[in-house]
């Protein structure tokens, strides 16, 4: 299934883009997986904190249990910082 | 209820012609009160050239409609606005500009207080700040925090 990941502030600076496409052949697949594989070694590095990196899907703010199903939208981002 | 607009600008925030809609819009308020915020020119890190305000296209306008529509619900107002800039913001340029309009003033006020405590901790906006040598992610500081629980 086709997934596509937004990333915005620090994360997508870390990262160095913005957007990623994924095509993952399982189709049961939760949130906590896809951070894994999309942020696990920015973690692993320090170079993000799991605990300051929030995440939605489809535009609305959600926890890593989260199931996740094809065309989704999700997005990583720090907590906000406001104007 | 509440007239409720708000605006997420990539260009530049006029908050003189958007003062002048908003009054021409409520003629009939007996208060109006505004606030307009600037980026500042000096930090703690020296002096910043200019800001970059990441923002969600969807997510950051509807944060923007959330807290604006909590404040309409909250306070006996008859009109509200909130512009934000997003993108590229030069120091001393504005940033924010809210109006409240009510028929008696405490309302206005407690309004636009509110809707800049929420603003400055859940607008979805990230903010980095750059200067000459520098350039950082800003996160909300616990005075943000300590602001924001002035509402619960």
């Amino acid at each position: 299934m086709q997934i596509t990941v937004l990333f915005f502030g620090k994360v997508a600076d870390t990262l160095g883009e913005r957007q990623r496409v994924l095509d993952f052949a399982d189709t049961d697949m939760s949130l906590f997986t896809l951070r894994q594989s999309v942020l696990g070694t920015a973690f692993a590095s320090g170079a993000l904190s799991r605990e300051r990196v929030l995440m939605s899907v489809n535009q609305g703010l959600t926890q890593e249990d989260r199931s996740l199903q094809a065309g989704d939208e999700v997005a990583f981002f720090p907590v906000f910082s406001g104007g | 209820m509440a007239t409720v607009e708000t605006l997420l600008l990539p260009q530049a925030l006029d908050g003189q012609t958007l003062y002048r809609r908003f009054v021409e819009a409520n003629r009939g308020a007996g208060a109006i009160v505004t606030f307009s915020g600037r980026v500042r020119g000096e930090t703690a890190d020296g002096a910043v050239s200019h800001l970059w305000l990441d923002w969600y296209p969807g997510m950051t306008e509807q944060s923007l409609t959330d807290i604006a529509e909590a404040a309409a619900a909250r306070f006996d107002v008859l009109a509200l606005l909130v512009a934000h800039r997003c993108g590229e913001v030069q120091a001393e340029d504005e940033i924010v500009f809210v109006a409240a309009a009510s028929s008696h003033r405490r309302a206005a006020f407690e309004a636009a207080d509110y809707l800049m405590d929420r603003l400055k901790s859940e607008a979805a906006l990230w903010k980095r700040e750059i200067g000459e040598g520098f350039a950082r992610w800003v996160e909300p500081t616990a005075k943000d925090a300590d602001d924001l629980k002035r509402w619960t």
